[in-house]
């Protein structure tokens, strides 16, 4: 590493050049500190130098250099569906022991891998346990169905320590299905990182891969639809093929062989790739899901069965169906709508919606989907953004019926379907509508990741609830109860978003402290209509007193509690407690992966305060101008409704909103959004509202024109279509054909990609070939993808949609078994890593054969305050004299002063010493005066120049004017020109009696009297 | 300010949100449970020593330490319902407790403390909420400061620590007041209310006596340490709310050394402080 000027210490070495101009700084100096005498102006000098030195030093970024032979291993565990379990107990068993063994001063992190990286454990040194922490063995990871190694060694990278060395273990079977390992690799071993590689290998035995089934995009009723289904077995076997068709949520067994027992195709496979051809007959227009499963003969023949199935699916073009979804509760209401679209021959599939699953593949089936009166709890967040790009990307329809549980008196405010609604659900103004009012009492700290779910339940509750009720949130800060979220209308919810993640909730102590806190807050929201409180809690805190609870209760004020993960029954009994005395519900949330459901209880229970923007009024509906060809024919004469929800129109042009209440509220409105279409209509409930409308000879004739309004627009089948699945991604080729010269060329496709868990990407479509265009997507997850392509037409063809799609029936986990040691072989090799075997121990794991670690730590700060401090130190040695001898004399009469304190005797003979010293330099300065200069002038010879010199800067110079005489002379007292007195001979002085000094200064003084009376 | 040890983390010698620490009166040396469910060892200057775990922790984590005359460390399991004993090597002595709601039972212990005969007391919340007394080999004595006991009634006793005349010193943390008990388990005297001010308290926790007779107590909701005499009144505090050190963030616990300095538990900091005061 060099020395102390090395460059390597140093960012920006260049600068050092500047030291050169310490020899113009010395050159300048050299007049400008001539005045301060030899030892002052070097000491000054070499100040200045120094300043400049550190100065530069500082400019030039100069480093401290810290080595470290300290090691930290991080083992990066592959948790992927490939591993086998026995496998991945063997990985955890040698993380076990060579944990046991490791070095006391190095330390181990663990890091799990599958489609995600999990951080077990931040690199530690080792404690009780050994080197391990945490327990094993470790949890499933996020994404078993992935392989993402790549990004396993990022997080690893970001997990390692600048102050030590690092070694990167991988424990995996080298199948990647996501990133590029090699990418990272590279990347890691720019920093410094090494990476051993310990390659697993699952024994799976015989195999047989079901790899593709594959059917047409697009089929005609009544048709044989080809299927094709491709195999893969590494020996010879036999068995059967089954087929299942689903149709709408209902899956049935097609009987391949009507002519023999069983519904199965036998097969033969022989070692290698196998394909089969069936056809399958359609009987209904809609959309097919097809599942094929491969079922072997001999059982030992084939070890997984997950990849022994392949699904595909096919439109078959027809009539087009609406699904009708409501509520149990509500099944009269929804009987009236249903009977009068069918009336008007609509296909209308009515389903309950609190048991109907609704999905991607699922759209497929329907042009249009009616939501009528139907809480937003009943569909998870993944549904609800499903939801949201059937209309934005596949172009379907959305009509929103409104009711007690429907709009924001259903959950749905802040919802992404609110987003794609022509109306806001939030209330602008307050229209006479009370607010509502919600506190939470926040203690989610006792539960697995208990911040974020903290922070996840406040901002769904949040979302639920209108700019114009109140929000706020009791929690136990560092300063004890405190509130998170003030009590306040949450008109700005930004920012109160804002607040909520910076929460960090503790251990609470009681639960009465933060109740009456929030019991207060809530009392105080004069004006809210509804107050509720929900505590989340495993019940551990102190129970709130029975006083509180009937303040509450007779204040009106509802609670829900929330047990997370309570340790007893003593908590749950508390929990309980609060919510049967004052009305609220009780959740329980024991088991692991239950608080997922937390955002959806708050949901609800937030929603519990938006019931004021439900209202029971009669009024007349107002037509307005519009262009809207739903009104058509219907007239301005509606009859009354009963009620409705409160919405607010968006203020955008492309909303149509031929309906109005006498308030002016939204009852009609729709619009068009992505590819799709919404309608909203605010009143309904036909047997409670809507008695008048539903004996009305025009509702089912309007209810047509609005629910054919919202339809999606058919497709075209004049492209041959073609999906695959590659890896990771998926393929799409589309062959346009034009009736004259056979192709279509130069078309645009906007393309969009929907994906399992609802949500949707842009697809690129590019042309490559006559007539011909492909694109990809990334297929990330197991289940169906939806591709919705618009065309934008040529010159023979109209602009149309392509609706298609691909379904990854399993985990490409269980496509390849094969271990990619070549890849694990290479990621050591860029890194100058190892391959270890589980035999390898702690010694191997830890070993010292890594260069030491250097860490470099900028030092410029620490350079400029030194730098200061000599600056100050310089400007003190011009500034201040310090004459030496003098210091010294003053410094030993301090000690001898402070000596003298402790013993009286010796301090008054050293009294007498001194002013015998006074005397005695009295006379000898006398004697040399007359000699030198006073006898010949009888005036006092002026200052020596180096006299002024040696004292104080700010002392006049030799030129200036000066007292003629001393101070003592100037004030009156004696003159140093009075003559010295002869001294006695010495032998008069030996023999005469010993005096007093007393007597003897007295006697001087006397004689000097006389002296001077006789010169007078 | 004399030293500051610990920090966050899982290796020897850092915490992750310690919550009860104890002196041990023979050798000094101090003992500190954190939420991991490790009991550490640190020399008197703070220079780890040794640690190991609780036999289980799955349900919960330890809240309450006390070392006898004998060495021997004394754990309330709160999860567990049971107070463990261990030697200064964290070999486990003996156990005893069960849960329930009856004599010598128990369903959250959060505090232990040996008087000078050797019996031991143990502080509940939870339900039972109350103080038990216990032989030295686990039998049970009676209980006090229960809900029945009017004003004697102690919620959540997290501190508790014996002075020279015997007399118990409780923090009871719910009512933001500290008590001192009789031998015979009568209320002698309480002190403090709910507040920030001199003489007030937001949710005591920790307790500890020093050789002087004055008390020490965590207030952990004011982030301070309150020293006052054994007639209740207010001599003097140190310590604010933050991240620096001479401040703190939710001090769950206060030991005095057998040199007088005063270890500071500054859970949310996950460190220790040593004051001289």
């Amino acid at each position: 590493m060099g020395g102390i000027f090395s460059l390597e210490r140093f960012d920006r070495p260049a600068y050092l050049w500047l030291v050169l101009l310490i020899v113009v700084f010395w050159w300048m100096s050299r007049r400008s500190l001539s005045g301060l005498g030899p030892i002052r102006g070097k000491l000054a000098l070499a100040a200045r130098s120094a300043v400049l030195i550190l100065l530069v030093l500082a400019m030039a970024g100069m480093h401290r250099i810290l080595k470290n032979d300290d090691l930290t291993v991080l083992f990066l565990v592959d948790q992927s569906r490939s591993v086998s379990a026995e496998t991945r107990k063997q990985a955890e068993e040698f993380i076990r022991k060579v944990a046991t063994g490791m070095p006391t001063n190095d330390r181990l992190a663990i890091l799990t891998f599958d489609g995600a990286t999990n951080i077990e454990q931040l690199p530690s040194r080792p404690g009780p346990d050994g080197g391990i922490h945490v327990p094993m063995p470790f949890a499933d990871g996020q994404r078993p169905d992935r392989t993402n190694l790549a990004q396993g060694l990022r997080v690893a990278a970001a997990c390692a320590l600048d102050s030590t060395n690092n070694r990167v273990v991988i424990l995996s079977d080298g199948i990647q299905n996501v990133g590029d390992a090699l990418d990272a690799a590279k990347a890691a071993k720019a920093n410094r990182l090494t990476i051993d590689v310990l390659p697993l290998r699952s024994e799976f035995g015989a195999e047989v891969v079901f790899e593709q089934l594959v059917a047409p995009p697009y089929a005609n009723l009544h048709e044989q639809v080809p299927l094709r289904l491709i195999l893969k077995s590494d020996r010879a076997t036999t068995g059967q093929i089954l087929i299942y068709q689903r149709i709408g949520q209902e899956e049935e067994l097609i009987d391949l062989s009507p002519d023999s027992p069983g519904s199965g195709q036998r097969v033969t496979l022989v070692p290698g790739r196998n394909a089969f051809n069936v056809r399958i007959p359609i009987q209904s227009a809609r959309a097919h899901e097809f599942r094929a499963e491969f079922i072997p003969d001999d059982k030992t023949a084939d070890t997984m069965p997950q990849n022994n199935v392949a699904r595909a699916f096919t439109n078959v073009e027809g009539p087009r169906t609406v699904l009708y979804l409501g509520t149990r509760a509500d099944e009269a209401d929804n009987e009236v709508l249903v009977e009068a679209l069918r009336r008007e021959g609509i296909r209308v599939q009515w389903e309950q919606a609190e048991s109907y699953m609704l999905d991607t593949a699922s759209f497929q089936d329907f042009s249009a989907i009616i939501l009528a009166n139907v809480p937003a709890e009943l569909f998870s967040a993944q549904q609800q953004q499903a939801l949201a790009s059937y209309v934005r990307d596949l172009g379907g329809g959305l009509l929103k019926l409104g009711g007690d549980e429907s709009f924001a008196a259903g959950g749905w405010q802040g919802s992404i379907v609110e987003e794609i609604m022509p109306v806001r659900f939030d209330v602008d103004s307050l229209k006479q509508i009370p607010r509502g009012a919600l506190a939470i009492v926040m203690h989610s700290c006792e539960m697995p990741q208990g911040n974020k779910w903290g922070i996840e339940t406040a901002v769904a509750a949040l979302k639920t609830l209108s700019r114009l009720d109140y929000f706020g949130i009791v929690g136990w800060g560092i300063g004890g109860y405190v509130w998170e979220v003030p009590m306040r209308v949450v008109s700005n919810k930004d920012a109160v978003v804002s607040q909520i993640r910076r929460m960090q909730n503790s251990d609470m102590p009681d639960f009465d402290t933060p109740m009456r806190m929030a019991y207060k807050a809530l009392v105080n929201c004069k004006d809210a209509a509804q107050r509720h409180m929900i505590i989340i809690s495993d019940g551990d805190p102190a129970p709130p007193s029975t006083g509180l609870l009937n303040q509450m209760v007779g204040s009106k004020i509802t609670c829900t509690t929330v047990s997370i993960f309570p340790h007893g029954g003593q908590e749950i009994a508390v929990m309980k407690r609060i919510s049967d005395v004052t009305g609220g519900r009780y959740y329980s949330l024991s088991q692991a992966g239950d608080e997922k459901q937390l955002p959806r209880i708050f949901t609800k229970e937030a929603r519990i305060v938006r019931r004021p923007v439900v209202r029971d009024e009669i009024f007349k509906p107002q037509v307005r101008p519009h262009l809207s060809e739903i009104m058509a024919g219907i007239g301005d004469d509606l009859p009354v409704l009963n009620g409705y929800v409160v919405t607010t129109p968006r203020k955008v042009v492309d909303v149509e909103m031929p309906l109005v209440t006498e308030r002016g509220d939204p009852l009609l409105a729709h619009w068009l959004v992505g590819f799709g279409r919404t309608m909203a209509f605010t009143s309904g409930r036909w047997k409670h509202w809507g008695t008048e409308w539903a004996g009305w000879p025009a509702f089912s004739k309007l209810w047509a024109q609005a629910v054919r309004w919202c339809m999606q627009q058919g497709s075209a089948a004049n492209y041959d279509v073609l999906t695959t699945i590659e890896g990771d991604e998926g393929r799409i080729v589309i062959e346009s054909k034009g009736e004259q010269d056979g192709f279509e060329n130069f078309q645009q496709f906007v393309g969009r990609a929907i994906a399992p868990d609802g949500t949707s990407t842009n697809v690129n479509i590019v042309q490559t070939g006559p007539g011909r265009y492909e694109g990809r997507f990334t297929l990330d997850e197991q289940g169906t993808y939806l591709l919705n392509l618009i065309s934008s037409g040529g010159r023979e063809v109209e602009p149309t949609m392509i609706r298609t799609g691909v379904t990854i029936a399993y985990s490409p986990e269980f496509r390849d078994l094969e271990p990619n040691e070549a890849l694990l072989r290479e990621l050591a090799e860029v890194t100058d890593g190892r391959v270890l075997t589980l035999a390898a121990d702690a010694k191997t794991v830890f070993a010292h054969n890594l260069p030491p670690t250097v860490a470099r730590r900028p030092i410029w700060e620490f350079l400029l305050k030194l730098a200061l401090f000599i600056f100050l130190l310089d400007v003190a040695i011009r500034r201040i004299a310090v004459d030496p001898i003098k210091t010294l004399a003053y410094v030993r009469g301090y000690i001898a002063s402070i000596a003298g304190r402790f013993s009286p005797g010796k301090q008054a003979e050293q009294t007498l010493t001194g002013l015998k010293d006074v005397r005695e330099k009295v006379r000898s300065e006398r004697t040399k005066s007359g000699a030198a200069g006073t006898e010949a002038s009888g005036v006092p010879r002026p200052p020596r120049v180096e006299d002024a010199a040696a004292g104080a800067k700010f002392e006049a110079g030799p030129g200036a004017a000066r007292p003629a005489g001393d101070l003592t002379a100037a004030l009156g007292g004696a003159d140093a020109q009075t003559p010295p007195q002869p001294s006695k001979p010495a032998s008069q002085a030996d023999e005469s009696p010993p005096e007093s000094t007393t007597a003897r200064l007295l006697k001087a003084k006397k004689r000097a009297k006389d002296q001077q009376d006789e010169q007078k | 300010m004399r030293n500051v040890f610990g920090g966050p983390g899982l290796s020897p010698g850092q915490f992750s949100y310690p919550r009860a620490l104890t002196v041990s009166p023979v050798d000094g040396c101090v003992y500190i449970v954190d939420k991991t469910a490790r009991i550490q060892r640190f020399s008197a200057d703070g220079n780890y020593e040794h640690q190991w775990r609780m036999p289980e922790y799955k349900n919960g984590k330890p809240t309450s330490l006390a070392v006898d005359g004998q060495n021997r460390i004394w754990v309330a399991d709160t999860h567990y319902a049971r107070v463990m004993a261990f030697d200064r090597d964290g070999q486990e002595l003996f156990r005893f407790g069960r849960a329930g709601e009856g004599p010598g039972e128990f369903i959250f212990p959060c505090a232990v403390a040996i008087d000078a005969k050797g019996y031991v007391y143990v502080g509940e919340y939870g339900g039972n909420d109350r103080i038990s007394i216990f032989t030295p080999d686990g039998k049970y004595v009676r209980s006090f400061a229960d809900r029945e006991s009017g004003d004697a009634w102690v919620e959540r006793p997290v501190g508790m620590a014996f002075d020279a005349d015997g007399q118990l010193w409780v923090t009871d943390s719910c009512h933001h007041r500290i008590c001192c008990f009789r031998d015979d388990g009568t209320l002698k005297d309480s002190f403090g209310r709910a507040g920030s001010g001199n003489g007030e308290f937001n949710y005591p926790y920790g307790l500890a006596i020093e050789k002087t007779g004055t008390i020490l107590i965590a207030d952990r909701g004011n982030n301070r340490i309150v020293r006052m005499d054994r007639s209740g009144r207010f001599v003097s505090s140190w310590g604010t709310a933050g991240r620096a050190v001479g401040q703190m963030a939710q001090p769950w616990g206060v030991a005095c050394a057998l040199r007088g300095n005063i270890y500071c538990l500054d859970s949310w900091n996950n460190r220790v402080q040593v004051i001289h005061w």
